[in-house]
């Protein structure tokens, strides 16, 4: 026991340390914890395909893999969302084209719900370059590459932009985000995920 | 991009984007092979267009009207030789909110905690405990080899 003493103290010390300052990198963002889920078998689809719904989105850089269910619109005209209970669920807006297609998908997901995080809570974190699946019900999987990260006043999304370019296979992701300012706002921004098929 | 081409030795149709929100327009591409006179399409997304000659293709805008119901609509190519080809055309009918969905319950932002929160903070207390663990291990061996000494 004396023998191994001095190096088990040691070891222990350190791998301590070393532990607290990878869960410290973690809080404060400068350490991500690499992604475990498996690499999803995809194979990239070569052109515009044909409508087919999505069933699953999974995005590795951020640990997401959840289900996507059809939504429509809200009773007060916002497209509608998952219901909170359903934390890891997304939701397709049924109205636009689906992904894979010719014009922009639209997915929304929650940032949190009223006792924890939602499947969208790090969202805002997804970087241009990085890629998010789509599995659709035709079992083909569309790999959609992020352009771009934006936050808008959740009153005045740029319509044009989201809704209305389908010059290409495009993809939206739209969560929460900004000041939580309560009432039929909650938060007081949306963000929103730019992405496209790169051919 | 756009529709996947219907090729019948030379004779096909296309339409780009192969979707597209009612009230905007598409372009019509196709081909009649070696006829010198253009073809005609028709559709029920836009009614009947004559092609023009334009880059060595036969081409076409159409707008789709506001009021067409979104689903799929056959786009046929009828040539003067009497060829024809088929492509598909899917209209959506997509309302645009310009107020973003509730995609919040509120719990990041009553102090539910940071978005790393679960991990790093079971990291910082595990690794924290090791870090004590490892420290009283050591206090014990001191005062072992010092009770030796004595």
């Amino acid at each position: 026991m004396r023998r191994l003493g001095t190096p088990l103290v040691a070891s222990l010390v350190l791998t301590g340390l070393f532990l607290a300052g990878l869960g410290l990198g973690q809080l404060t963002g400068t350490i991500p914890l690499p992604y475990l889920g498996d690499r999803a078998s995809a194979r990239p689809t070569e052109a515009t395909l044909k409508p087919s719904w999505p069933v699953r989105i999974s995005i590795p850089a951020i640990g997401v893999r959840a289900p996507v269910r059809p939504v429509g619109l809200a009773d007060d005209g916002t497209v509608a969302t998952p219901p909170l209970s359903r934390r890891n669920e997304t939701g397709w807006y049924d109205r636009g084209p689906t992904p894979g297609q010719d014009g922009p998908a639209i997915i929304v997901g929650h940032l949190d719900t009223k006792d924890g995080p939602a499947v969208f809570h790090r969202l805002a974190s997804l970087r241009p370059g990085q890629v998010v699946q789509v599995t659709r019900r035709d079992h083909k999987v569309v790999v959609f590459t992020v352009d771009s990260v934006e936050t808008f006043d959740k009153a005045r999304l740029p319509v044009e932009r989201i809704y209305r370019d389908f010059s290409r296979p495009g993809l939206r992701l739209i969560t929460c985000g900004g000041r939580w300012v309560g009432g039929e706002t909650g938060y007081a921004d949306n963000v929103v995920i730019f992405a496209s098929v790169k051919l | 991009m756009g529709a996947a081409p219907a090729h019948a030795v030379d004779v096909f149709v296309e339409v780009n984007p192969n979707t597209i929100q009612a009230g905007y327009a598409v372009v019509i591409r196709a081909s009649c092979g070696d006829s010198v006179n253009p073809g005609t399409v028709k559709s029920d997304a836009f009614g009947e267009v004559t092609l023009v000659h334009q880059y060595g293709f036969l081409t076409a805008t159409v707008t789709v009207p506001t009021n067409t119901r979104p689903r799929g609509y056959t786009v046929k190519l009828t040539c003067p030789t009497g060829s024809s080809a088929t492509t598909t055309l899917w209209v959506v009918g997509m309302p645009a909110p310009t107020r973003g969905p509730h995609t919040g319950g509120g719990w990041l932002a009553v102090g539910g905690g940071s978005d790393r929160g679960l991990g790093g903070m079971t990291l910082v207390g595990g690794g924290l405990a090791v870090v004590g663990v490892g420290a009283g291990l050591g206090l014990l061996l001191r005062r072992r080899r010092a009770g030796a000494a004595r």
